[in-house]
């Protein structure tokens, strides 16, 4: 059953937060799943604990839109694994989502913290 | 939706291209590597192997959510409701059974009554301009059953009215023997004021239609016949004015072909009827059986059509009174 309208919003925004964090992690360069995961996980010092599964229907999506590549390598264990890379439309993408969540950041830091002299 | 992702999401509903078989391998990979890891970080088989799991989510969803970016997921899942559906009818026959019947019975009745309505109500006159056409009868006091009109009470609608722009006549088709061309066979012959068809608005497709003047004695030895009797007596041929033919012993000319489809009044052979014989004038003697078409003025309404006969047959009766 799709989600409602709110829990619909929510999860988009979600979506998007979520892209933008996979295509800076791939930005280290070409990596696969569970080492994205791990990555957002660490770099974020813990704070962000996301449901590793929620990353694959990202990682189709981006892969729709055309950010990221896929294919198979060997992983340092060999075992099979699917790797990503950032395509250059993905840098683009990433540029784009970074700026505008930094827009946004600001914005509400605005709101919730007027400077001095502000009603 | 581009044609490149329209393209990917057909590979993706048929299952070609093994995505889903990637997919889970792209999983069980995962989450083997995080076994891996928790069991370095000194978890015991089992533990690692639910942490994992619980680290992950719901693997089902994950997968489920990851299809929706390669293939119709809403027409997949209409499928499969279908499919259920129609395994839950095969498990209950006796509430198919009745399901199906009544449904049949349902659509068979709508289809028929539409059918009918269809012909008869809802598809336009194939005449030109049908809305003007009326159809006048008499009825009389004794025979309240029969519709008709006779010959001296045409002649006064025709010309007395004031509402009609044209009006004919059509008598009840008669059996005679066609002879003249090959075989004698029996046919239909229906006897029509000459202005008729031309009054409907159906032209002959070879030959021509009758001309008033024949619609006198003497003259109304022409034919037209129909276009069944002409593909398959005269092999369709273009030339038909001024074949003769006979009718039960007399000679006639066929002047024209009349299209097939023509359906009233229906027949193999029309001849005119000539209005000027003893059966039309006032003093008659025989009763014709005639069918009355009209063919409103612009403008003239049926209720005039109605005051106006009535009028005319009033004065017919002042001028040529009932013999007792």
């Amino acid at each position: 059953m799709p989600p409602k309208n709110s829990e619909k919003e929510r999860v988009e925004l979600l979506q998007g937060t979520l892209d933008m964090l996979i295509l800076r992690t791939l930005l280290w360069g070409p990596t696969h799943g569970h080492g994205i995961a791990k990555a957002i996980e660490g770099a974020s010092r813990d704070v962000l604990k996301i449901e590793h599964g929620s990353l694959y229907p990202a990682l189709q999506r981006l892969q729709q839109e055309g950010w990221i590549t896929a294919a198979w390598k060997a992983s340092p264990n060999n075992r099979r694994a699917r790797y990503y890379s950032l395509t250059a439309a993905g840098r683009r993408q990433l540029h784009a989502e970074t700026s505008r969540w930094d827009r946004l950041a600001r914005a509400i830091a605005h709101i919730l913290r007027p400077a001095e002299g502000n009603p | 939706m581009s044609l490149q992702r329209s393209l990917a999401k057909l590979r993706g509903f048929f299952g070609w291209g093994g995505m889903d078989e990637d997919l889970a391998e792209e999983v069980r990979a995962h989450l083997e590597m995080e076994e891996r890891e928790n069991r370095e970080a000194g978890m015991s088989a089992d533990e690692a192997h639910f942490a994992a799991l619980r680290k992950f989510g719901n693997v089902a969803r994950a997968e489920e959510d990851s299809r929706e970016a390669w293939s119709w997921t809403w027409l997949e899942t209409l499928l499969q409701d279908v499919r259920y559906g129609l395994r839950q009818l095969r498990r209950n026959p006796g509430f198919t059974i009745v399901a199906v019947l009544t449904l049949a019975l349902g659509i068979g009745a709508n289809t028929a009554i539409f059918s009918v309505v269809n012909t008869t109500l809802l598809r336009p006159l194939p005449y030109k301009n049908p809305d003007a056409l009326v159809w006048a009868t008499e009825r009389m006091a004794f025979m309240p059953g029969v519709a008709m009109v006779n010959g001296p009470d045409f002649m006064a609608w025709k010309n007395r009215n004031r509402v009609f722009q044209q009006i004919g006549a059509f008598n009840a088709g008669v059996g005679a023997n066609l002879t003249g061309t090959g075989q004698p066979i029996r046919v239909q012959v229906t006897n029509v004021t000459s202005d008729f068809f031309s009054m409907l608005g159906i032209a002959p497709i070879a030959g021509r239609d009758f001309i008033p003047a024949e619609g006198k004695q003497g003259q109304e030895h022409v034919a037209l016949i129909s276009e069944k009797l002409w593909r398959e007596r005269f092999g369709g041929n273009p030339a038909m004015e001024g074949k003769p033919i006979d009718l039960d012993g007399t000679p006639y000319t066929v002047v024209g072909v009349m299209p097939g489809g023509l359906r009233y009044p229906e027949a193999d052979v029309w001849t005119p009827i000539a209005l000027d014989a003893a059966d039309f004038s006032p003093h008659a003697s025989h009763w014709q059986i005639l069918t009355v078409i009209g063919r409103l003025r612009a403008g003239a309404t049926v209720r005039q059509a109605q005051s106006d006969l009535e009028v005319a047959a009033r004065q017919m009766d002042r001028e040529y009174p009932p013999q007792a």
